[in-house]
């Protein structure tokens, strides 16, 4: 993300600083990005709705990863940390005013080519999951998609552990009975805003 | 036609089958060609974050500061709402043998506050799906819940059961994965829905019934030991939690969320990454502190207490407790989430007023 306009160091110098942080390609970096690249996009495409959009969160948490990858490459689960850079992108407010009017532009040019790339059943389930409120939509993708356990959901979101297994059986709930409804993609897909009925 | 109460899980096939080829789909773009595209995603978002902050601006000074407020500013503090806990409103006067309840939870933040109780065959862990089975009891306001199934009468209303599908000798069908589930929903009055649900136990449907029918008025409360005297002005109280098994193992929390997330940060580091998932903050209280042991010692208001600090090596969160001896022969703790300001988390541990021990009753019961 920018800085403040006004911040003192300006956005050239930090991409300049940025590059000469930057590791070689070849320390384990390159293997890890191709290794993961593929799980996350697809989760956060289940997240957003818009795999361009979950795209260019997940390639800007890569390129982060890459910028801090001497350190990040030390932790104990590299792939956990630019797991949240990306959900942090995906999930801030200010990015989602914008994200939003991007889609409403992308939506029709887009369309065809995601059901070309993932096939008409999984675009209907992302459909269906984007009529979900942002919580349980959250959960089910990061347990069923992301394959993290409960316990880990619940210690990243700082929620109960209860909270979490109520979110997915109400996730679950909801998205059997979007899917159920009609064979077809819901005919009005938007992304439900937090601050709603979420318990 | 009797619903399936395992119908939600049959969503899971799908879920699965995209998990396994969605991810061959999406092929990354050569690593060298990520920083060049960075610039251009930063130069685009500069652009339209720009344009955003004019419109933000226009319609609202106030909804400006609201959002263009950051976790690390100086933020203002005041007096916290009253922490007076949440009414249990209905209880059940019967519970199928080998239950016992473990855990009460207020959702806060809602339109309707939601109180989700629940009961465990062990008590030793409410939240287990596979291998502990959970009843829970879920009051919500009266927009919640999906009211179908087969018509039931709950105490002279209507009801609806959703029960686990049969064999032909009345034997249990395997589903999907684990967490088989019947359920019971109802409008006891015309504002508040429950929702009595049994996940892996299996109960029986004459059970459910007879516990949904056993519910009556209670006026007690899901009450907090616990009352903030001062908290940063834009933490709202979200859960109000009691879990438990036993007046020896217990653990009583409130958990607070930064209301507005920030809008820029610094540049590409895990700190300033952090800082967009805001703060949270936590208060406990229990015999069992949550903070790893040592630290550095500290005076509350004269008390004896300690700060430790730690790092989530996989979530990079900073967490920082701060741990008060309030002399009830149990510890309470002040947890920051986030990138808190130490002396916010002291501050508001000198604030915190403990009116004593929750109410250990039910526990176990």
């Amino acid at each position: 993300m920018e800085p403040p306009a006004s911040a003192p160091r300006t956005r050239e110098r930090a991409a300049a600083m940025e590059m000469d942080d930057a590791p070689a390609v070849d320390d384990g970096y390159a293997e890890f990005y191709q290794a993961s690249y593929g799980r996350l996009a697809a989760a956060l495409t289940a997240y957003l709705g818009d795999a361009a959009e979950a795209e260019d969160v997940v390639q800007e948490a890569f390129l982060r990863a890459w910028q801090g990858w001497r350190r990040i490459a030390g932790y104990e689960e590299p792939v956990a940390w630019v797991r949240r850079v990306a959900w942090n992108l995906a999930t801030n407010r200010w990015r989602r005013l914008i994200t939003e009017a991007r889609m409403r532009l992308r939506m029709r040019s887009n369309q065809a080519d995601v059901v070309a790339a993932l096939g008409p059943d999984s675009v209907a389930l992302v459909a269906a999951l984007r009529q979900l409120p942002a919580r349980h939509r959250q959960v089910i993708v990061l347990h069923y998609v992301a394959d993290l356990p409960v316990a880990d959901i619940a210690a990243d979101l700082s929620v109960p552990r209860g909270t979490v297994l109520s979110w997915l059986h109400r996730g679950r709930t909801r998205l059997a009975g979007l899917l159920g409804e009609d064979e077809s993609p819901p005919s009005r897909p938007g992304p439900t805003t937090e601050g709603g009925d979420e318990s | 036609v009797t619903r399936q109460a395992d119908e939600e899980f049959a969503v899971l096939p799908a879920l699965l089958a995209y998990r396994e080829a969605a991810p061959r789909v999406f092929t990354p773009p050569p690593v060298t060609s990520l920083e060049a595209a960075g610039r251009r995603r930063r130069r685009s978002r500069a652009a339209m974050a720009t344009a955003a902050a004019v419109i933000v601006l226009t319609v609202s000074a106030g909804a400006a500061v609201a959002v263009l407020s950051r976790p690390g500013d100086p933020r203002p503090g005041e007096t916290a709402p009253a922490t007076d806990g949440m009414g249990l409103r209905y209880s059940p006067t019967w519970v199928p043998p080998g239950l016992r309840e473990v855990s009460r939870t207020a959702t806060l933040d809602l339109a309707h506050p939601t109180l989700v109780r629940t009961w465990t065959t062990d008590g030793r862990d409410p939240y287990g799906v596979a291998n502990n089975g959970r009843l829970q009891l879920n009051l919500h306001g009266k927009d919640a819940g999906r009211r179908s199934g087969e018509p039931v009468d709950i105490s002279g209303r209507l009801g609806f059961y959703n029960g686990a599908p049969q064999g032909r000798g009345g034997e249990a069908v395997p589903a999907f994965g684990p967490g088989r589930s019947s359920s019971v929903v109802w409008m006891p009055d015309d504002e508040t829905v429950l929702v009595l649900s049994d996940t892996d136990l299996r109960l029986p449907r004459e059970d459910m019934l007879r516990m949904a029918r056993s519910v009556r008025p209670d006026p007690g409360r899901l009450a907090s030991p616990l009352q903030a005297g001062w908290m940063p002005d834009d933490m709202v109280l979200t859960y109000l939690e009691m879990v438990g098994d036993s007046s020896a193992s217990w653990q009583f929390q409130l958990t607070y969320y930064q209301r507005i997330s920030s809008v820029g940060t610094g540049v590409g580091d895990a700190d300033s990454d952090a800082k967009l998932n805001g703060l949270t903050l936590q208060l406990w209280i229990g015999p069992t502190a949550p903070a790893r042991t040592g630290g550095a010692a500290i005076t509350v208001n004269g008390r004896p207490a300690r700060l430790v600090s730690q790092r989530r090596v996989a979530h990079p969160r900073d967490v920082a407790h701060v741990v008060i001896d309030f002399g009830l022969g149990t510890p309470v703790t002040v947890t920051g989430i986030g990138p808190w300001d130490h002396a916010d988390l002291v501050r508001i541990a000198e604030n915190l007023e403990v009116r004593g021990l929750p109410d250990l009753s039910w526990l176990g019961r």
